[in-house]
């Protein structure tokens, strides 16, 4: 048996992963110490309290809510991303950029979004945002990194500061002035903006009202940080996967405009390359799992969805390979349990994922990338970043592009 | 096939979703645009959530939790997360102004 870093058992079986996502005998458990950025948000509650959150706060997706936020907000980013760089471009030579800031960007201006934060609309806003934000990040995946972990949570302490009194604060204060004019009869319920603040000012959540950092926290934590971080490092390993089937497969670009192929190349990409690699859950009851391994009531399980994902039971023999071709055994996502499953699962999964996977934002994205002629720079190779233990992230992934 | 009575008709919102139990099966009844009623199970088949707490989406219903779809008349699967089709019901609206639902 093996175990992690916290002395959890270590799972890597898929069916029993999927097992514990799925049993309510199963509880989240917040194992890295970053209580002041997570505690008490959506992923780290459980039961009646946790359905309840989840369902109003799904509710931002619902009746393709999902969709008016990717076609609204992120790519829109990506079209005048691609715009840019093509206009810092020196005539005859390719446009160049890093698919990293490229990307984050991006889905910052969309974590911007969800919230309701205001005057995040540009590229250089979103970058703002992005640049105040990272330490938070930084705090948040600390558990992850080398070095003096105490400085990095503190860094991320003051930037959780900066965020709540120059973006958060002031539009928590615009949206509950809008919804005082509802309530005054100036303005239609429907004028509403669709976001997570009109959700707070609602009172919608008794919790949001008694612990006035929950919403902070809860912005940070699901949009801020899940939102912009695993969204980000996953749609450039799609890149990257899709480049190199292209190198292998005679420079076939034109399947590259098909959603239904490059959402199988994405999916395929996710399942071999979660980002976060580790899931902690505590069990309630004494239980034995579909494997026929026994866990022990208050036995701390860490799911690493890496092995999870490449179970040669479920998967195949050439599990390990990137195949966008795959056959799955029936109810086997093809990106495994890259967003978890069950009652935890990523809330973000209708963005990345959409309804049947095309009108996801992975695959829009990647379609949009490789349509302005997207290919790895031949001068300067993608940079890993070491900072990170288990983490599969790039610091820097520069491309070109070439145009249609 | 066994024909039960679900509901009347006047107390399904128009448009709009109901719960209902019918010999401990809990079935979701949806009353769409058209008028039509169409019955589903009612629970989720990715996770244990009440579709008529959802969304009814044209001829679809949308759920609360983690916004599966599935097809109103035929149970299938229109969107993740969920895989797994529900089992839909062949409906009937009496003279006498109630829903009924038939059990294969």
């Amino acid at each position: 048996m093996s175990t992690t870093p916290l002395d959890a058992t270590l799972v890597v079986d898929f069916r029993d992963a999927v097992e514990i996502f799925r049993s309510s005998n199963f509880t989240v458990l917040l194992h890295d110490g970053t209580q002041e950025f997570r505690g008490g948000t959506l992923r780290m509650i459980d039961g009646e309290h946790h359905l309840r959150r989840r369902k109003m706060m799904s509710g931002l997706f619902r009746g393709g809510g999902n969709d008016w936020f990717r076609q609204h907000a992120l790519l829109p980013m990506i079209e005048e991303s691609l715009a840019e760089v093509f206009a810092g471009a020196a005539p005859g030579e390719p446009a160049r950029s890093d698919l990293v800031p490229f990307v984050r960007r991006a889905f910052f201006r969309l974590a911007a979004a969800v919230i309701g934060l205001r005057g995040v609309d540009s590229l250089e806003s979103a970058e703002e945002l992005r640049q105040l934000c990272e330490p938070i990040n930084d705090a948040m995946r600390s558990w992850y990194m080398e070095g003096d972990r105490e400085a990095l949570l503190a860094r991320g302490r003051a930037r959780k500061e900066d965020f709540r009194e120059q973006y958060f604060q002031p539009a928590l204060v615009e949206h509950a002035h809008l919804k005082e004019r509802v309530d005054a009869g100036e303005l239609d319920a429907s004028e509403l903006p669709h976001d997570f603040l009109s959700l707070v000012v609602a009172e919608t959540d008794p919790e949001w009202l008694r612990d006035h950092d929950l919403p902070v926290r809860e912005a940070i934590t699901d949009m801020i940080n899940a939102g912009t971080f695993s969204s980000s490092f996953t749609l450039i390993h799609t890149v990257d996967e899709c480049l190199a089937w292209l190198d292998e497969h005679n420079g076939d670009r034109a399947s590259m405009a098909d959603p239904a192929f490059v959402y199988r190349m994405a999916a395929e990409s996710l399942r071999l390359h979660p980002v976060v690699p580790y899931l902690f859950r505590v069990a309630g009851d004494d239980t034995t799992l579909p494997s026929g391994r026994s866990v022990q009531a208050g036995e701390v399980l860490c799911i690493d969805v890496r092995p999870a994902n490449r179970d040669r039971t479920v998967f195949g023999e050439d599990a390990d390979t990137f195949d966008p071709q795959r056959e799955l055994p029936k109810g086997v996502y093809p990106f495994g349990l890259a967003f978890g499953t069950g009652r935890h699962m990523c809330f973000g999964f209708p963005i990345i994922i959409g309804t049947d996977g095309t009108d996801g934002s992975h695959t829009q994205m990647v379609c949009a990338l490789f349509a302005a002629g997207i290919e790895r720079d031949p001068d300067s190779p993608p940079v890993w970043n070491d900072d990170t233990r288990d983490l599969a992230l790039w610091s820097s992934y520069p491309v070109l592009f070439r145009g249609s | 096939v066994t024909r039960h009575a679900a509901a009347p008709l006047d107390s399904l919102p128009s448009p709009g979703l109901l719960r209902v139990e019918i010999d401990g099966r809990a079935l979701c009844l949806a009353r769409v645009e058209s008028g039509e009623v169409y019955a589903i199970d009612d629970v989720c088949t990715h996770e244990q959530a009440s579709l008529s707490e959802g969304f009814l989406l044209g001829c679809e219903v949308e759920c609360p939790l983690h916004n599966s779809r599935f097809d109103l008349a035929t149970g299938e699967v229109r969107g993740f997360p969920a895989t797994e089709d529900t089992v839909a019901y062949e409906t009937h609206v009496g003279e006498d102004g109630v829903v009924y639902v038939d059990f294969p």
